[in-house]
Protein backbone atom coordinates (compact mmCIF):
# COMPACT_ATOMS: atom_id res chain seq x y z
CA UNK A 1 0.00 0.00 0.00
CA UNK A 2 2.22 2.32 0.65
CA UNK A 3 4.75 1.31 -2.54
CA UNK A 4 1.25 2.21 -4.62
CA UNK A 5 0.52 5.56 -2.37
CA UNK A 6 4.43 6.86 -3.22
CA UNK A 7 4.23 5.99 -6.56
CA UNK A 8 0.97 8.17 -6.83
CA UNK A 9 2.63 10.86 -5.35
CA UNK A 10 5.67 10.29 -7.86
CA UNK A 11 3.05 10.62 -10.38
CA UNK A 12 1.31 13.59 -9.34
CA UNK A 13 4.63 15.40 -8.73
CA UNK A 14 5.83 14.67 -12.54
CA UNK A 15 2.51 16.13 -13.38
CA UNK A 16 2.75 19.06 -11.81
CA UNK A 17 5.97 20.08 -12.54
CA UNK A 18 5.05 19.41 -16.63
CA UNK A 19 2.33 21.50 -16.18
CA UNK A 20 4.33 24.18 -14.50
CA UNK A 21 6.76 24.35 -17.32
CA UNK A 22 3.72 24.29 -19.65
CA UNK A 23 2.47 27.25 -18.10
CA UNK A 24 5.81 29.18 -18.30
CA UNK A 25 6.30 27.88 -21.95
CA UNK A 26 2.86 29.77 -22.76
CA UNK A 27 3.73 32.78 -20.98
CA UNK A 28 6.65 33.45 -22.83
CA UNK A 29 5.25 32.72 -26.01
CA UNK A 30 2.13 33.92 -25.52
CA UNK A 31 3.29 37.49 -26.38
CA UNK A 32 5.16 36.79 -29.44
CA UNK A 33 2.25 34.52 -30.69
CA UNK A 34 0.04 37.55 -30.25
CA UNK A 35 2.32 39.83 -32.12
CA UNK A 36 2.71 37.50 -34.98
CA UNK A 37 -1.32 36.58 -35.14
CA UNK A 38 -2.06 40.45 -35.08
CA UNK A 39 0.38 41.35 -38.01
CA UNK A 40 -1.94 38.76 -40.00
CA UNK A 41 -4.88 40.63 -39.18
CA UNK A 42 -7.80 43.06 -41.02
CA UNK A 43 -7.69 46.33 -39.17
CA UNK A 44 -11.39 45.37 -38.04
CA UNK A 45 -10.21 42.38 -36.38
CA UNK A 46 -7.01 44.66 -34.65
CA UNK A 47 -9.33 47.03 -33.41
CA UNK A 48 -12.27 44.86 -31.36
CA UNK A 49 -13.44 43.42 -28.04
CA UNK A 50 -13.02 40.56 -27.20
CA UNK A 51 -10.02 40.01 -29.13
CA UNK A 52 -10.60 37.79 -32.04
CA UNK A 53 -8.97 34.46 -32.17
CA UNK A 54 -9.95 33.02 -35.34
CA UNK A 55 -10.24 35.43 -38.26
CA UNK A 56 -9.24 35.62 -41.61
CA UNK A 57 -5.62 36.29 -42.71
CA UNK A 58 -4.08 38.79 -44.69
CA UNK A 59 -1.45 40.40 -45.95
CA UNK A 60 -2.24 44.15 -46.19
CA UNK A 61 -0.13 44.94 -42.72
CA UNK A 62 2.95 43.75 -44.57
CA UNK A 63 2.24 45.70 -47.79
CA UNK A 64 1.75 48.55 -45.96
CA UNK A 65 4.51 48.70 -43.78
CA UNK A 66 6.61 48.20 -47.08
CA UNK A 67 4.89 50.61 -49.51
CA UNK A 68 3.06 53.59 -46.74
CA UNK A 69 5.39 53.69 -44.16
CA UNK A 70 7.41 56.86 -43.21
CA UNK A 71 10.34 56.32 -42.40
CA UNK A 72 10.24 53.22 -45.34
CA UNK A 73 10.43 50.03 -43.56
CA UNK A 74 13.18 48.86 -46.25
CA UNK A 75 15.38 51.67 -45.97
CA UNK A 76 15.57 51.10 -42.24
CA UNK A 77 16.75 47.11 -43.03
CA UNK A 78 18.95 48.17 -45.32
CA UNK A 79 21.11 50.56 -42.87
CA UNK A 80 20.41 48.12 -40.27
CA UNK A 81 21.68 45.58 -42.23
CA UNK A 82 24.99 48.11 -43.12
CA UNK A 83 25.13 49.01 -39.86
CA UNK A 84 25.44 45.36 -38.59
CA UNK A 85 27.45 44.00 -41.41
CA UNK A 86 29.92 46.73 -40.70
CA UNK A 87 29.95 46.44 -36.89
CA UNK A 88 30.90 42.95 -37.24
CA UNK A 89 33.25 43.16 -39.63
CA UNK A 90 35.00 45.93 -37.78
CA UNK A 91 34.55 44.54 -33.82
CA UNK A 92 35.40 40.79 -35.08
CA UNK A 93 39.17 40.77 -35.70
CA UNK A 94 39.33 44.08 -33.69
CA UNK A 95 38.45 42.14 -30.44
CA UNK A 96 40.00 39.14 -31.69
CA UNK A 97 44.09 40.47 -31.70
CA UNK A 98 43.29 42.13 -28.19
CA UNK A 99 41.19 39.35 -26.78
CA UNK A 100 43.97 37.03 -27.62
CA UNK A 101 46.60 39.32 -26.07
CA UNK A 102 44.97 40.07 -23.24
CA UNK A 103 44.61 35.81 -22.78
CA UNK A 104 48.16 34.81 -23.64
CA UNK A 105 50.37 38.11 -22.79
CA UNK A 106 48.87 39.25 -19.91
CA UNK A 107 48.67 42.94 -21.50
CA UNK A 108 47.55 45.67 -19.23
CA UNK A 109 47.95 43.22 -16.33
CA UNK A 110 43.92 43.21 -16.04
CA UNK A 111 43.37 46.61 -16.01
CA UNK A 112 43.13 47.28 -19.20
CA UNK A 113 40.93 44.47 -20.05
CA UNK A 114 38.58 45.30 -16.73
CA UNK A 115 38.32 49.29 -17.78
CA UNK A 116 36.93 48.41 -21.49
CA UNK A 117 34.28 46.20 -19.29
CA UNK A 118 33.18 48.86 -17.82
CA UNK A 119 32.34 50.65 -21.37
CA UNK A 120 29.79 48.34 -21.92
CA UNK A 121 27.81 49.06 -18.98
CA UNK A 122 27.67 52.88 -19.43
CA UNK A 123 24.24 54.12 -19.69
CA UNK A 124 23.67 54.65 -23.09
CA UNK A 125 21.61 58.21 -22.84
CA UNK A 126 24.17 59.45 -20.32
CA UNK A 127 27.02 58.50 -22.68
CA UNK A 128 25.08 60.26 -25.84
CA UNK A 129 25.26 63.47 -24.72
CA UNK A 130 28.62 64.25 -25.84
CA UNK A 131 28.36 62.03 -28.79
CA UNK A 132 25.93 63.85 -29.48
CA UNK A 133 27.22 67.33 -29.23
CA UNK A 134 30.42 65.77 -31.02
CA UNK A 135 29.02 64.16 -34.18
CA UNK A 136 26.40 67.21 -34.75
CA UNK A 137 30.26 69.44 -34.90
CA UNK A 138 31.21 66.92 -37.52
CA UNK A 139 28.19 66.57 -39.44
CA UNK A 140 27.85 62.97 -38.49
CA UNK A 141 24.16 63.52 -37.42
CA UNK A 142 21.70 61.26 -39.25
CA UNK A 143 24.88 59.05 -40.86
CA UNK A 144 25.22 55.30 -40.47
CA UNK A 145 28.62 56.13 -39.61
CA UNK A 146 27.87 57.50 -36.46
CA UNK A 147 25.84 54.23 -35.17
CA UNK A 148 28.63 52.21 -36.99
CA UNK A 149 31.28 54.16 -34.62
CA UNK A 150 28.70 53.37 -31.41
CA UNK A 151 27.87 50.01 -32.01
CA UNK A 152 31.50 48.91 -32.63
CA UNK A 153 32.75 51.13 -29.50
CA UNK A 154 30.11 49.13 -27.47
CA UNK A 155 30.35 46.20 -29.14
CA UNK A 156 34.14 45.72 -28.49
CA UNK A 157 33.89 45.22 -24.48
CA UNK A 158 31.68 42.43 -24.73
CA UNK A 159 33.41 40.68 -27.43
CA UNK A 160 36.83 41.01 -25.99
CA UNK A 161 35.34 39.71 -22.70
CA UNK A 162 33.75 36.31 -25.16
CA UNK A 163 36.37 35.52 -27.15
CA UNK A 164 39.17 35.70 -24.20
CA UNK A 165 37.16 33.23 -22.53
CA UNK A 166 37.41 31.25 -25.80
CA UNK A 167 41.25 31.65 -25.96
CA UNK A 168 41.89 30.40 -22.64
CA UNK A 169 40.06 27.25 -23.39
CA UNK A 170 42.76 26.47 -25.57
CA UNK A 171 46.23 24.62 -24.49
CA UNK A 172 48.96 26.93 -24.61
CA UNK A 173 51.23 24.02 -25.87
CA UNK A 174 50.22 24.14 -28.92
CA UNK A 175 51.74 27.65 -29.97
CA UNK A 176 54.72 27.19 -27.76
CA UNK A 177 55.78 24.61 -29.87
CA UNK A 178 55.09 26.09 -33.13
CA UNK A 179 56.93 29.02 -31.92
CA UNK A 180 60.31 26.94 -30.88
CA UNK A 181 60.16 25.97 -34.08
CA UNK A 182 60.09 29.83 -35.91
CA UNK A 183 56.87 31.00 -35.85
CA UNK A 184 55.75 34.33 -34.74
CA UNK A 185 53.60 35.13 -32.61
CA UNK A 186 51.41 36.87 -34.65
CA UNK A 187 52.01 33.61 -37.12
CA UNK A 188 51.58 31.62 -34.42
CA UNK A 189 47.81 33.26 -33.75
CA UNK A 190 46.79 33.41 -37.28
CA UNK A 191 47.74 29.85 -38.67
CA UNK A 192 47.15 27.74 -35.63
CA UNK A 193 44.71 29.90 -32.89
CA UNK A 194 42.63 31.39 -35.20
CA UNK A 195 41.32 28.40 -36.90
CA UNK A 196 40.26 26.61 -33.47
CA UNK A 197 38.42 29.43 -32.15
CA UNK A 198 36.47 29.57 -35.16
CA UNK A 199 33.08 28.86 -33.67
CA UNK A 200 34.10 31.59 -31.10
CA UNK A 201 34.53 34.18 -33.62
CA UNK A 202 30.99 33.21 -34.87
CA UNK A 203 29.59 33.23 -31.65
CA UNK A 204 30.80 36.69 -31.21
CA UNK A 205 29.57 38.12 -34.73
CA UNK A 206 26.47 36.67 -34.36
CA UNK A 207 25.98 37.85 -30.78
CA UNK A 208 27.59 41.42 -31.72
CA UNK A 209 24.90 41.46 -34.91
CA UNK A 210 21.74 40.51 -32.42
CA UNK A 211 23.13 44.00 -30.28
CA UNK A 212 23.66 46.13 -33.15
CA UNK A 213 20.21 45.57 -34.54
CA UNK A 214 18.04 45.79 -31.82
CA UNK A 215 20.13 48.70 -30.09
CA UNK A 216 17.59 51.66 -30.65
CA UNK A 217 18.72 54.47 -27.82
CA UNK A 218 21.60 55.69 -30.11
CA UNK A 219 19.51 54.77 -33.33
CA UNK A 220 16.73 57.09 -32.17
CA UNK A 221 18.37 60.23 -31.12
CA UNK A 222 21.56 60.09 -33.68
CA UNK A 223 18.83 59.89 -36.73
CA UNK A 224 15.92 61.63 -38.03
CA UNK A 225 15.16 60.57 -41.67
CA UNK A 226 18.47 58.53 -43.77
CA UNK A 227 20.06 56.95 -41.00
CA UNK A 228 17.28 55.15 -39.02
CA UNK A 229 17.37 51.61 -38.24
CA UNK A 230 14.73 49.05 -38.07
CA UNK A 231 13.72 49.43 -34.50
CA UNK A 232 13.41 53.21 -34.74
CA UNK A 233 11.38 52.13 -37.55
CA UNK A 234 8.95 50.03 -36.00
CA UNK A 235 8.67 52.74 -33.35
CA UNK A 236 7.51 55.02 -36.63
CA UNK A 237 4.27 53.37 -36.27
CA UNK A 238 3.27 55.60 -33.09
CA UNK A 239 2.48 58.40 -35.39
CA UNK A 240 0.85 61.62 -34.56
CA UNK A 241 -2.23 60.30 -35.44
CA UNK A 242 -2.16 57.27 -32.91
CA UNK A 243 -0.52 53.59 -33.31
CA UNK A 244 -1.09 51.97 -36.28
CA UNK A 245 -1.37 48.32 -34.72
CA UNK A 246 -1.49 45.90 -37.61
CA UNK A 247 1.21 47.16 -39.68
CA UNK A 248 2.85 47.95 -36.44
CA UNK A 249 2.57 44.31 -35.76
CA UNK A 250 3.71 43.32 -39.20
CA UNK A 251 7.11 45.31 -39.18
CA UNK A 252 7.97 44.18 -35.52
CA UNK A 253 7.44 40.55 -36.50
CA UNK A 254 9.88 41.63 -39.43
CA UNK A 255 12.27 42.97 -36.82
CA UNK A 256 12.37 40.22 -34.77
CA UNK A 257 12.35 36.62 -36.05
CA UNK A 258 15.41 36.94 -37.71
CA UNK A 259 17.32 37.44 -34.47
CA UNK A 260 15.34 34.18 -33.06
CA UNK A 261 17.14 32.44 -36.26
CA UNK A 262 20.19 33.96 -34.89
CA UNK A 263 19.50 33.04 -31.29
CA UNK A 264 18.69 28.98 -32.61
CA UNK A 265 22.18 29.34 -33.87
CA UNK A 266 23.48 29.88 -30.60
CA UNK A 267 20.94 28.58 -28.28
CA UNK A 268 24.43 26.88 -26.70
CA UNK A 269 25.75 30.43 -26.29
CA UNK A 270 23.80 32.33 -24.61
CA UNK A 271 24.21 32.05 -21.07
CA UNK A 272 27.90 32.47 -21.95
CA UNK A 273 27.18 36.45 -24.00
CA UNK A 274 24.99 37.21 -21.81
CA UNK A 275 27.35 37.13 -19.00
CA UNK A 276 30.39 38.43 -20.83
CA UNK A 277 31.52 34.93 -20.69
CA UNK A 278 31.77 34.71 -16.87
CA UNK A 279 29.38 31.49 -17.10
CA UNK A 280 30.52 28.95 -19.40
CA UNK B 1 64.80 44.66 -35.62
CA UNK B 2 62.81 41.58 -35.64
CA UNK B 3 63.30 40.74 -32.11
CA UNK B 4 61.55 44.42 -31.34
CA UNK B 5 58.93 43.69 -33.12
CA UNK B 6 58.11 40.62 -31.72
CA UNK B 7 58.33 42.03 -28.30
CA UNK B 8 55.92 44.57 -28.74
CA UNK B 9 53.51 42.04 -31.20
CA UNK B 10 51.01 41.88 -27.64
CA UNK B 11 50.70 46.00 -27.50
CA UNK B 12 50.20 45.80 -31.03
CA UNK B 13 47.96 43.32 -31.16
CA UNK B 14 45.54 44.99 -28.08
CA UNK B 15 46.44 48.76 -30.12
CA UNK B 16 43.46 49.10 -32.18
CA UNK B 17 40.97 47.95 -29.83
CA UNK B 18 42.77 50.09 -27.22
CA UNK B 19 42.57 52.81 -29.56
CA UNK B 20 39.29 52.78 -30.22
CA UNK B 21 38.40 52.92 -26.57
CA UNK B 22 40.02 54.73 -24.97
CA UNK B 23 39.64 57.44 -27.48
CA UNK B 24 35.99 56.86 -27.77
CA UNK B 25 35.40 57.23 -24.36
CA UNK B 26 37.57 59.31 -22.78
CA UNK B 27 37.87 62.30 -25.19
CA UNK B 28 33.50 62.61 -24.84
CA UNK B 29 33.77 62.00 -20.71
CA UNK B 30 36.21 64.93 -20.78
CA UNK B 31 34.02 66.76 -23.06
CA UNK B 32 31.13 66.01 -20.84
CA UNK B 33 32.67 67.49 -17.84
CA UNK B 34 33.27 70.47 -19.83
CA UNK B 35 29.62 70.83 -20.73
CA UNK B 36 28.66 69.98 -17.44
CA UNK B 37 30.06 73.34 -15.82
CA UNK B 38 28.26 75.90 -18.36
CA UNK B 39 24.83 76.90 -19.08
CA UNK B 40 24.34 75.21 -22.62
CA UNK B 41 21.34 74.87 -24.33
CA UNK B 42 20.98 74.09 -27.78
CA UNK B 43 17.92 76.30 -28.74
CA UNK B 44 19.55 79.07 -26.76
CA UNK B 45 23.09 79.19 -27.35
CA UNK B 46 23.68 82.51 -26.86
CA UNK B 47 23.37 81.73 -23.49
CA UNK B 48 26.49 79.77 -23.10
CA UNK B 49 28.59 80.84 -20.34
CA UNK B 50 30.48 79.04 -17.57
CA UNK B 51 28.41 78.39 -14.26
CA UNK B 52 30.78 76.08 -12.61
CA UNK B 53 29.38 73.48 -10.23
CA UNK B 54 25.66 75.46 -10.57
CA UNK B 55 24.20 72.51 -12.35
CA UNK B 56 25.26 70.13 -10.28
CA UNK B 57 24.09 71.84 -7.32
CA UNK B 58 20.79 72.77 -9.38
CA UNK B 59 20.14 69.24 -9.69
CA UNK B 60 20.74 67.64 -6.05
CA UNK B 61 19.18 71.02 -4.59
CA UNK B 62 16.38 72.40 -6.40
CA UNK B 63 15.14 69.66 -8.78
CA UNK B 64 12.29 67.49 -7.49
CA UNK B 65 11.69 66.16 -11.19
CA UNK B 66 15.53 64.87 -10.43
CA UNK B 67 15.04 63.19 -7.08
CA UNK B 68 12.03 61.70 -8.52
CA UNK B 69 12.66 60.27 -11.37
CA UNK B 70 16.37 59.00 -9.39
CA UNK B 71 13.38 57.33 -7.19
CA UNK B 72 11.03 55.68 -9.42
CA UNK B 73 14.76 53.98 -10.97
CA UNK B 74 15.02 52.58 -7.80
CA UNK B 75 11.79 51.79 -7.13
CA UNK B 76 11.71 50.27 -10.39
CA UNK B 77 15.23 47.96 -10.33
CA UNK B 78 13.69 46.90 -6.98
CA UNK B 79 10.45 45.50 -7.94
CA UNK B 80 11.64 43.96 -10.85
CA UNK B 81 14.73 42.25 -9.16
CA UNK B 82 12.53 41.26 -5.89
CA UNK B 83 10.35 39.37 -8.49
CA UNK B 84 12.97 38.39 -11.10
CA UNK B 85 15.22 36.59 -8.76
CA UNK B 86 13.02 34.30 -7.21
CA UNK B 87 10.60 33.49 -10.66
CA UNK B 88 14.54 33.03 -12.69
CA UNK B 89 14.87 30.58 -9.56
CA UNK B 90 11.78 28.59 -9.67
CA UNK B 91 12.32 27.89 -13.01
CA UNK B 92 15.59 26.92 -13.05
CA UNK B 93 14.82 24.25 -10.34
CA UNK B 94 11.83 23.32 -12.21
CA UNK B 95 14.41 22.73 -15.52
CA UNK B 96 17.10 21.29 -13.19
CA UNK B 97 14.95 18.48 -12.77
CA UNK B 98 15.45 15.39 -15.30
CA UNK B 99 12.46 16.94 -17.56
CA UNK B 100 12.48 15.89 -21.26
CA UNK B 101 12.71 18.47 -24.10
CA UNK B 102 14.99 20.47 -21.74
CA UNK B 103 16.74 21.82 -24.65
CA UNK B 104 13.64 23.58 -26.17
CA UNK B 105 12.69 24.88 -23.37
CA UNK B 106 16.00 26.80 -22.94
CA UNK B 107 15.65 27.86 -26.60
CA UNK B 108 12.39 29.17 -25.60
CA UNK B 109 13.39 31.25 -23.03
CA UNK B 110 16.03 32.85 -24.68
CA UNK B 111 14.02 34.32 -27.32
CA UNK B 112 12.24 37.61 -25.28
CA UNK B 113 15.66 38.33 -24.85
CA UNK B 114 16.86 38.55 -28.43
CA UNK B 115 14.12 40.55 -29.40
CA UNK B 116 14.21 44.22 -29.76
CA UNK B 117 12.92 45.52 -26.17
CA UNK B 118 11.24 48.50 -28.54
CA UNK B 119 9.69 45.98 -30.95
CA UNK B 120 8.48 43.58 -28.11
CA UNK B 121 7.37 47.30 -25.94
CA UNK B 122 4.88 48.23 -28.50
CA UNK B 123 3.14 45.13 -29.30
CA UNK B 124 2.76 44.76 -25.57
CA UNK B 125 1.22 48.54 -25.62
CA UNK B 126 -1.26 46.56 -27.71
CA UNK B 127 -1.93 43.85 -25.33
CA UNK B 128 -2.42 46.63 -22.57
CA UNK B 129 -4.79 48.68 -24.96
CA UNK B 130 -7.85 50.09 -22.83
CA UNK B 131 -10.41 49.07 -25.55
CA UNK B 132 -8.96 46.59 -27.02
CA UNK B 133 -6.14 44.51 -25.29
CA UNK B 134 -5.77 40.75 -24.37
CA UNK B 135 -4.76 41.49 -21.12
CA UNK B 136 -7.98 43.32 -20.21
CA UNK B 137 -9.82 40.06 -21.96
CA UNK B 138 -7.79 37.50 -19.83
CA UNK B 139 -8.42 39.48 -16.91
CA UNK B 140 -11.98 39.98 -17.42
CA UNK B 141 -12.32 35.89 -18.31
CA UNK B 142 -11.48 35.67 -14.27
CA UNK B 143 -13.93 38.13 -13.29
CA UNK B 144 -11.72 40.93 -12.28
CA UNK B 145 -12.00 44.28 -13.45
CA UNK B 146 -8.70 45.12 -15.63
CA UNK B 147 -6.52 47.82 -14.38
CA UNK B 148 -6.01 50.96 -16.32
CA UNK B 149 -2.79 49.01 -17.28
CA UNK B 150 -0.97 51.93 -18.94
CA UNK B 151 -3.69 55.00 -17.76
CA UNK B 152 -3.54 54.43 -14.04
CA UNK B 153 -1.45 56.67 -12.18
CA UNK B 154 -0.62 54.06 -9.76
CA UNK B 155 -0.63 50.90 -11.96
CA UNK B 156 1.64 52.38 -15.37
CA UNK B 157 4.91 51.41 -13.38
CA UNK B 158 3.36 47.60 -11.71
CA UNK B 159 2.86 46.87 -16.07
CA UNK B 160 6.08 48.47 -16.87
CA UNK B 161 7.77 45.70 -14.41
CA UNK B 162 5.52 43.53 -16.06
CA UNK B 163 7.05 43.35 -19.37
CA UNK B 164 10.75 43.80 -17.64
CA UNK B 165 9.70 40.31 -16.30
CA UNK B 166 8.25 38.74 -19.30
CA UNK B 167 11.51 39.84 -20.92
CA UNK B 168 14.60 39.12 -18.58
CA UNK B 169 13.32 36.96 -16.05
CA UNK B 170 14.74 33.72 -18.49
CA UNK B 171 18.31 35.43 -18.40
CA UNK B 172 18.10 35.08 -14.32
CA UNK B 173 16.83 31.11 -15.29
CA UNK B 174 19.31 30.17 -17.60
CA UNK B 175 22.37 31.74 -16.18
CA UNK B 176 21.19 30.21 -12.61
CA UNK B 177 20.22 26.85 -14.47
CA UNK B 178 23.31 26.89 -15.74
CA UNK B 179 25.02 27.35 -12.44
CA UNK B 180 22.84 24.02 -10.77
CA UNK B 181 24.12 21.94 -13.32
CA UNK B 182 27.48 22.34 -13.11
CA UNK B 183 27.03 21.67 -9.14
CA UNK B 184 28.74 18.15 -8.38
CA UNK B 185 25.74 15.50 -7.35
CA UNK B 186 28.09 14.03 -4.51
CA UNK B 187 27.55 16.63 -1.91
CA UNK B 188 23.43 15.51 -2.48
CA UNK B 189 24.39 11.74 -2.14
CA UNK B 190 25.74 11.57 1.04
CA UNK B 191 23.24 14.02 2.52
CA UNK B 192 20.29 11.57 1.64
CA UNK B 193 22.30 9.18 2.98
CA UNK B 194 22.17 11.06 5.99
CA UNK B 195 18.88 11.95 5.63
CA UNK B 196 18.98 15.35 4.98
CA UNK B 197 15.68 16.85 3.50
CA UNK B 198 14.86 18.63 0.57
CA UNK B 199 15.14 22.17 2.23
CA UNK B 200 17.83 21.04 4.21
CA UNK B 201 19.78 19.87 0.62
CA UNK B 202 18.42 23.09 -0.96
CA UNK B 203 19.42 25.68 1.89
CA UNK B 204 22.73 23.92 3.11
CA UNK B 205 24.28 22.54 -0.18
CA UNK B 206 22.82 23.92 -3.49
CA UNK B 207 22.23 27.80 -1.95
CA UNK B 208 25.38 28.21 -0.89
CA UNK B 209 27.03 27.21 -3.79
CA UNK B 210 25.18 29.38 -6.14
CA UNK B 211 25.80 32.08 -4.23
CA UNK B 212 28.19 34.10 -5.62
CA UNK B 213 26.30 33.41 -9.19
CA UNK B 214 23.04 34.92 -7.70
CA UNK B 215 24.74 37.89 -6.79
CA UNK B 216 26.22 38.34 -10.15
CA UNK B 217 22.78 37.75 -11.80
CA UNK B 218 21.34 40.44 -9.98
CA UNK B 219 24.02 42.98 -10.19
CA UNK B 220 24.04 42.43 -13.80
CA UNK B 221 19.89 42.87 -13.83
CA UNK B 222 20.45 45.81 -11.52
CA UNK B 223 22.70 47.69 -13.81
CA UNK B 224 20.98 47.38 -16.64
CA UNK B 225 17.45 48.28 -15.11
CA UNK B 226 18.97 51.24 -13.89
CA UNK B 227 19.88 52.29 -17.62
CA UNK B 228 16.55 50.88 -18.64
CA UNK B 229 15.09 53.18 -22.01
CA UNK B 230 13.49 51.11 -24.77
CA UNK B 231 11.04 49.76 -22.43
CA UNK B 232 9.41 53.18 -21.19
CA UNK B 233 9.73 54.76 -24.45
CA UNK B 234 7.47 51.58 -26.27
CA UNK B 235 5.44 51.54 -23.23
CA UNK B 236 4.35 54.99 -21.59
CA UNK B 237 6.68 57.72 -22.66
CA UNK B 238 7.12 58.45 -18.45
CA UNK B 239 3.42 59.06 -18.87
CA UNK B 240 0.83 59.05 -17.34
CA UNK B 241 1.93 62.55 -16.26
CA UNK B 242 5.12 61.37 -14.98
CA UNK B 243 4.18 57.92 -13.02
CA UNK B 244 6.86 56.33 -15.30
CA UNK B 245 9.05 59.44 -15.59
CA UNK B 246 12.70 56.70 -14.87
CA UNK B 247 16.14 58.67 -14.61
CA UNK B 248 17.09 57.76 -18.34
CA UNK B 249 13.60 59.27 -19.39
CA UNK B 250 14.37 62.20 -17.22
CA UNK B 251 17.83 62.27 -18.84
CA UNK B 252 16.48 62.05 -22.42
CA UNK B 253 13.68 65.40 -21.78
CA UNK B 254 15.97 67.48 -20.40
CA UNK B 255 18.90 66.90 -22.76
CA UNK B 256 16.66 65.98 -26.34
CA UNK B 257 13.22 68.06 -25.66
CA UNK B 258 14.33 70.73 -23.87
CA UNK B 259 18.02 70.76 -25.49
CA UNK B 260 19.50 71.96 -21.81
CA UNK B 261 22.09 69.54 -22.45
CA UNK B 262 24.72 71.43 -20.21
CA UNK B 263 22.60 70.41 -17.20
CA UNK B 264 21.60 66.90 -18.97
CA UNK B 265 25.14 66.54 -19.05
CA UNK B 266 25.70 66.85 -14.86
CA UNK B 267 23.39 64.69 -14.34
CA UNK B 268 24.55 62.14 -17.01
CA UNK B 269 27.81 62.61 -15.26
CA UNK B 270 27.21 61.52 -11.64
CA UNK B 271 24.30 58.80 -13.23
CA UNK B 272 27.09 57.22 -15.17
CA UNK B 273 30.00 57.03 -11.99
CA UNK B 274 26.94 55.38 -10.20
CA UNK B 275 26.13 52.80 -13.07
CA UNK B 276 30.25 52.42 -13.00
CA UNK B 277 30.76 51.72 -9.34
CA UNK B 278 28.05 48.97 -9.41
CA UNK B 279 29.83 47.74 -13.02
CA UNK B 280 33.13 47.34 -10.94
CA UNK B 281 31.81 45.61 -7.98
CA UNK B 282 30.27 43.57 -10.48
CA UNK B 283 33.51 42.56 -12.68
CA UNK B 284 35.13 41.73 -9.57
CA UNK B 285 32.74 39.36 -8.56
CA UNK B 286 32.98 37.65 -12.31
CA UNK B 287 36.63 37.91 -12.23
CA UNK B 288 36.58 35.59 -9.13
CA UNK B 289 33.62 33.36 -10.43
Amino acid sequence: MVMVGKTTERIVATVLMYLAVVVVMAATLFPLVWMFITSFKKETDVLTFPPTFVFEPTFDNFIYAFTKSKPPLSLALTNSLIIGACTVALVVPISALAAYSFARFNVGGGHLQFYILTVKMFPAIAAIIPYFIIFRELGLLDHVLSLIILNTLFNLPFAIWLLFGFFREIPQDLEESAMIEGCSKFGAFRDIVLPLIAPGLAVTAIFSTIFTWNEFLFAFILSRARAVTAPVAVAGFWTQRGILWGPLSAAATICIVPMFIFALLIQRYIVRGLTFGAVK
Amino acid sequence: MKIDKEKYMPWIMASPALAIVFSLTLYPLFYSLYVSTRSFELTALWKDAFIGIENYRRALNSDLFFWSSLLKTILYALGCLSLEMPLGLGVAFLLNRAIKGRRVVRTILALPMVAAPVAVGLTWRYMYHHEFGVFNYFVRLLGITPPGWLTNLNFAMISVIIFDVWQWTPFVALVLLAGLQSLSPEPYESATIYGASMWQKFRYITLPSIRSLMTIVALLRLIDLLKLYDAVYALTRGGPGIATEVLTWYLYKIGFKFWWLGYASAIALMFQYLVIILSVITIEKMAKL
